[in-house]
């Protein structure tokens, strides 16, 4: 394959954000984005959406009472 | 904290009736166990149920661990399965796997959205974070089990593979589905808010 139809493009976005194709393909896809800015900003809009997931999923501090429940559980379930 | 050796000798202290060691594997771990629920459930309730059920039955299935992964990944493959069994009584709708199957085919016959702002911008409202929380809960659980451990939570492909016990080229194809699902979600809510797009 030396050229990309669009639709081909859409199927190697995520492989082109996660970096699990080969480095010619990425050279292929890369020269695809340079002259078509329907796909640049499909890829762009991709990313941010796994960015815009990423922020929305910020880490919670585990309730002190739930791990002393745990604790407690296995005390007294396996108490030797 | 405790490195894979470290980790190793509380393992094998635990096995031979240590709680102590235990305990401190659950200090060392609690924290992703716990976000984990919480992100594939919303709920603090069954986010901490899902972390009891969890870190009991890893004590008590302790002789059947082998150390063929880290403990964490055998910890979410546990705390995952849990939650998949209650993901999958869960109401509400949600966009079946045929969906989003044909999502690839409908992309290109809509126009192509560029997100200028940036995700810290965008999520301070507070509207936008709960559209993303529903996107994300409208996926079938197996895709959304798929797509919080890899794209939130960061976890490799083969480690995924490993947690759900599915290929890695499966991780793969549910991943790129929910991100072009969700990336769609999100199209529809800048085009109905008058988010600036071009």
């Amino acid at each position: 394959m030396d050229r990309f139809d669009c639709e081909d493009i859409l199927e190697l976005l995520s492989g082109y954000i996660d970096d699990e194709i080969d480095s010619v393909m990425k050279q292929l896809l890369e020269q695809h984005f340079k002259e078509c800015e329907q796909c640049l900003s499909l890829l762009h809009s991709l990313e941010k959406t796994i960015a815009l997931s990423k922020e929305a999923h910020r880490r919670r501090t585990v309730p002190k009472k739930v791990v002393n429940r745990i604790y407690y559980e296995i005390r007294i379930r396996y108490k030797r | 904290m405790a490195g894979r050796n470290g980790e190793a000798l509380l393992v094998e202290k635990a096995k031979n009736g240590d709680t102590k060691a235990f305990e401190d594997l659950i200090k060392m771990t609690r924290g992703k166990i716990y976000n984990l629920g919480l992100r594939l459930l919303r709920n603090k309730d069954d986010a901490a149920d899902i972390m009891q059920e969890t870190y009991i039955s890893a004590y008590k299935n302790l002789p059947k661990f082998k150390g063929n992964s880290s403990f964490s990944t055998w910890l979410y493959r546990i705390a995952t399965n849990f939650a998949l069994m209650r993901m999958r009584k869960e109401e509400g709708k949600k966009i079946s796997e045929e969906q989003l199957k044909e999502l690839s085919s409908h992309i290109y016959n809509t126009a192509i959205a560029d997100w200028t702002l940036s995700p810290t911008t965008y999520l301070k409202q507070q509207e936008l974070r709960e559209i993303m929380e529903k996107a994300i809960a409208s996926l079938p659980p197996k895709y959304r089990a798929v797509f919080i451990l890899r794209d939130i939570e960061g976890i490799p492909i083969a480690e995924v593979s490993n947690i759900l016990s599915i290929s890695a080229s499966a991780v793969k194809t549910r991943t790129h589905r929910s991100r072009l699902y969700l990336r769609e979600k999100l199209s529809e809510y800048f085009n109905n808010s008058g988010e600036r797009v071009r």
